[in-house]
């Protein structure tokens, strides 16, 4: 099963170079439902059979609890989203595409190098999934700060959870079914919420550009007229 | 034996082809032009006489035979049974400068046709190309590294089952940055479509307007084998060693197979891209081969 | 001492939620009464400040680091809608930086609780540093920390009055616990490293605060610049605390915790009476509130007064006693930027209350004094007394 889990976390890396150089909101939502379904499935692939034999029912759940929610529900939200708030369809970058790429692959090296200096072998699963974590982490960063669309900063946002997961997956760690699923609730209320806003954000500023987002400020001196300056349904 | 799988494999090149247009015929729900198509079609155009442009060299009238030959070469120094022969000790590199060789032949030879639409073409041909040879070049330097040896047969019979389990990440980009290399360099969708012909955004056709009868023949017959070619350069890349033999030379033309059936798929479900997008995800697969080499060495 | 600071927590966080909640009752028909544009259904605004309360008090009693994580990620989402109760662009735009900003520095806690978790099994001293630094770095951004607390003026000026107060007096408090919950796990060997950490970004806070106060246009803003610099005096404290022998320095910090609350509550919630009666935040069109409304100018001027630490208040002695136990450096620093804060503070308060009113305005009902007066006659009580107790 260790082989299996290393392609599927070479398919991960190969998603995060991907998601940095996806133009289309639609490909890089894609591309962040595969990263949810490596991040559900890759305890199942993690979990060493020989010395433990099948998995219990807890780790079957949790597994498909995540697959679901992240590989499936999410991107189903977002897509909604997308598709609800009319906006274009195109990711709007701030740093090029190949450039983004590039600080990926930097990022990638700054991983394998971190991972190899943490010597970590003794106490995790794979040693692939920390630096790919690490590498998704930063791509996630990346799509947050350098794309100008609320809505792919939402993607950011989830690509850097996935890389967290990743985290906690590579380092097998349990907290236990509670607090799996209420992380799991956390997040998806959250992406949930936060696609609302994008909604809203695109209404009222009739744009999802978050350069738009720059009323608030200390420079900005208030008028009396100002505050009433409200939505118009 | 060598020399009866180089036979093999010339003679099986064009039905390669037919496997792909026919896996796509069985997509688009047609019957098909069968298997053989393409064998019928250079019979065709060997039977055909000559015709060169008025304005045109030497070079031009060598252009095709030339390309043709270095493209045969190739075939010839090929580990087709697994390693032996000449190419235990030809350097991998000279593999892919003859494939290099019979490309600038055909770009030398469409300029001097002296056709703008030609020189469009081979500008395209070449920027392509060069974007995909920074991939070949990383992902070959990974496979030296991986086998500790040079030659063509090294390389490609370095590859054994204890790598599978020790270096699955690497090997797994290295052969998905090689699958973008085998697509472009071979004008297959989504970096190029073989059935636009004669429009605007082809790449490889467009160096072919001015070439008929024979020599066409010629190109079609290069273009099968670089693709046989390159298709067994993949194979061989996944493919743990088997030994010498009729074995390996067996199980290397249904992996050939295979995968003309797999491009015959992935043409069915894609789109070409965006022109100017090709040489981005040239460049994206350099950094998926560049990031294997990278977990080869940190690992 | 964890467990006694939760147990205080406890105590305080429901005196506030219901403060809070009270003047909503009070608030929110005047508000709506007022404000041209739509808002939430006021069911959906109970609903969620309720939730609001629920998760802070399930993040102070959560047993486990993670499942505190979900409780603090839990207040974000709950409190985020309350941001857009009036539903304009501003108050959009605050919503979205406090959900995202503050989302990926929870997701950062995340992963610093994680590494925490990990470090327990393998004891790697790197791994708790590693961990708490993202933790810092994840809840620091949630309870205001100075490099990651710009979603804060943002999100405190634009929410409605009870929601403003709650989130800087109760939110911030429970961050804070947040960090001192991950604080008291780390082996000795990593204590140096965590407590110049939480001093560096402390001071920095402070600094920030203080920088931007002064010339601040908006006084809503100024309030939320004064909790970032609260909390930074309330983690350079906290530091202080677990390097000095001696229970003094913990006492100083609850005190404080609590003080800053209270004040903090009673400041937004005669800021929020101010802005419905000028239908402004902009400091030069509200001026001389001494002639106009005496109450809230009363209000308004004891309690930035209160709130900059002058002796009858609190945060005096709290101040007092961090300028007292901490090396000679940090105290001179401290004293410096509170005195900044402090010039800040008064230039608005009394431009404020004493300036020539220019502008017409609608004057609020009494019963929106009611709870801020009550506190005030609360701290100022409980600050006297401490005066006396101490001269005594």
């Amino acid at each position: 099963m260790h082989t299996f889990s290393e392609i599927v976390l070479a398919l991960f890396l190969i998603a995060d170079l991907a998601l940095a150089g996806a133009s289309r909101l639609k490909s890089a939502i894609r591309f962040v439902a595969l990263q949810g379904w490596i991040v559900g499935v890759l305890p199942i692939f993690l979990w060493d059979w020989q010395a433990n034999g099948c998995p219990g029912i807890r780790i079957w759940g949790i597994s498909l609890m995540n697959a679901v929610v992240k590989g499936v529900a999410m991107p189903l939200l977002l897509s909604y989203a997308v598709r609800k708030a009319r906006t274009r369809r195109e990711v709007e970058p701030i740093v090029s595409f190949q450039m983004s790429r590039f600080i990926v692959f930097l990022m990638a090296v700054g991983g394998f190098a971190t991972g190899r200096l943490l010597h970590i072998h003794e106490t995790i699963a794979s040693e692939f999934a920390i630096p790919v974590s690490f590498t998704t982490m930063g791509t996630g960063l990346l799509l947050i700060s350098a794309r100008k669309k609320a809505i792919t900063q939402v993607i950011g946002f989830l690509v850097l959870e996935n890389g967290i997961s990743l985290f906690g997956a590579g380092i097998l760690l349990e907290y236990g079914i509670v607090v799996e699923l209420g992380i799991l609730l956390d997040v998806f209320a959250l992406v949930f919420i936060l696609g609302i806003a994008a909604f809203q954000i695109n209404r009222t500023f009739s744009s999802t550009d978050t350069d738009r987002l720059n009323h608030l400020g200390d420079t900005h001196l208030m008028h009396p007229h100002h505050k009433h300056d409200h939505v118009h349904d | 034996m060598n020399i009866l799988s180089i036979i093999l494999a010339a003679v099986l090149s064009p039905f390669f082809i037919g496997v792909v247009n026919q896996t796509k015929a069985f997509f688009a729900g047609r019957k098909g032009p069968g298997f053989f198509r393409l064998y019928f079609t250079i019979g065709k155009l060997l039977r055909k006489s000559r015709m060169l442009p008025e304005n045109s060299t030497w070079i031009f009238d060598i252009a095709q035979s030339a390309s043709l030959a270095s493209v045969a070469v190739a075939v010839i120094i090929f580990p087709w049974t697994g390693g032996g022969g000449v190419s235990s000790f030809v350097p991998v590199a000279f593999f892919f400068y003859l494939l290099a060789a019979g490309r600038f032949l055909t770009v030398l030879g469409a300029l001097d046709a002296g056709n703008a639409f030609e020189g469009m073409g081979s500008s395209r041909e070449v920027q392509f190309s060069a974007f995909a040879e920074i991939v070949v070049f990383i992902v070959l330097g990974f496979l030296v590294f991986l086998s500790a040896d040079t030659s063509l047969s090294g390389v490609l019979s370095g590859i054994r089952v204890e790598d599978w389990k020790d270096n699955v990440i690497p090997l797994v980009l290295v052969f998905l940055a090689f699958v973008a290399v085998f697509l472009s360099e071979n004008c297959r969708v989504p970096f190029d479509d073989p059935e636009t012909h004669l429009e605007l955004t082809m790449i490889h056709e467009a160096m072919l307007l001015d070439v008929g009868g024979p020599d066409l023949a010629f190109a079609l017959y290069g273009a099968a084998l670089k693709f046989e070619l390159l298709a067994a350069f993949l194979v061989m890349m996944v493919m743990p060693c088997f030994g010498s033999g009729w074995v390996h030379a067996a199980a290397l033309f249904a992996g050939v197979g295979l995968i003309s059936v797999a491009v015959g798929v992935i043409e069915s479900v894609m789109a070409r891209m965006r022109f100017l997008k090709s040489p981005q995800s040239l460049m994206g697969a350099a950094l998926i081969a560049a990031l294997a080499v990278l977990v080869f060495i940190c690992f | 001492m964890t467990d006694t600071l939760r147990n205080f927590l406890l105590t305080l966080t429901p005196v506030l939620f219901v403060a809070n909640l009270v003047q909503s009752f009070f608030y929110l028909p005047e508000s709506s009464r007022r404000e041209s544009g739509g808002h939430m259904s006021n069911s959906l605004y109970y609903a969620l400040l309720f939730l609001f309360f629920g998760a802070m008090m399930f993040a102070l009693l959560a047993s486990s680091l993670p499942l505190m994580w979900v409780a603090i990620e839990l207040t974000t989402l709950v409190s985020a809608p309350l941001i857009t109760y009036h539903r304009s662009r501003e108050s959009l735009e605050a919503m979205w930086k406090y959900l995202l900003i503050c989302s990926i520095g929870i997701a950062f806690a995340l992963f610093g609780t994680m590494l925490v978790l990990h470090a327990q099994s393998t004891g790697s001293v790197m791994w708790y540093k590693a961990g708490f630094a993202f933790v810092l770095a994840g809840y620091g951004t949630k309870m205001g920390l100075a490099p990651f607390h710009t979603w804060l003026p943002d999100a405190h000026s634009e929410a409605p009055a009870p929601v403003s107060a709650l989130l800087s007096g109760a939110l911030l408090n429970c961050s804070f616990f947040a960090i001192v919950r991950v604080r008291e796990m780390m082996p000795f060997a990593a204590t140096p490293f965590c407590d110049a950490a939480m001093l560096a970004l402390g001071i920095l806070s402070l600094a920030v605060g203080a920088v931007f106060m002064v010339r601040q246009t908006d006084y809503k803003r100024l309030l939320a610049y004064s909790s970032v610099e609260h909390m930074g005096l309330v983690i350079i404290l906290f530091s202080l605390a677990l390097s000095r022998s001696g229970t003094l320095v913990w006492y100083a910090l609850a005190l404080h915790i609590a003080a800053h609350s209270i004040t903090k509550t009673l400041l937004f919630q005669t800021a929020g009476n101010l802005l419905l009666a000028f239908r402004t935040r902009a400091v030069s069109v509200v001026q001389g509130l001494g002639v106009s409304m005496k109450g809230h100018a009363a209000l308004w001027l004891i309690g930035l007064v209160l709130i900059c630490g002058m002796p009858p208040s609190l945060l005096f002695f709290s101040e007092l006693c961090l300028v007292l136990v901490s090396p000679i450096w940090i105290s001179a620093t401290v004293l410096m930027l509170l005195f900044i804060v402090f010039a800040a503070m008064m230039k608005v308060g009394l431009s404020m209350t004493f300036g020539r009113p220019v502008s017409s305005f609608e004057p609020v009902p009494k019963r929106l004094l009611i709870i801020p007066g009550a506190l005030l006659i609360l701290l100022v009580v409980a600050g006297v007394f401490s005066v006396f107790a101490i001269v005594a």
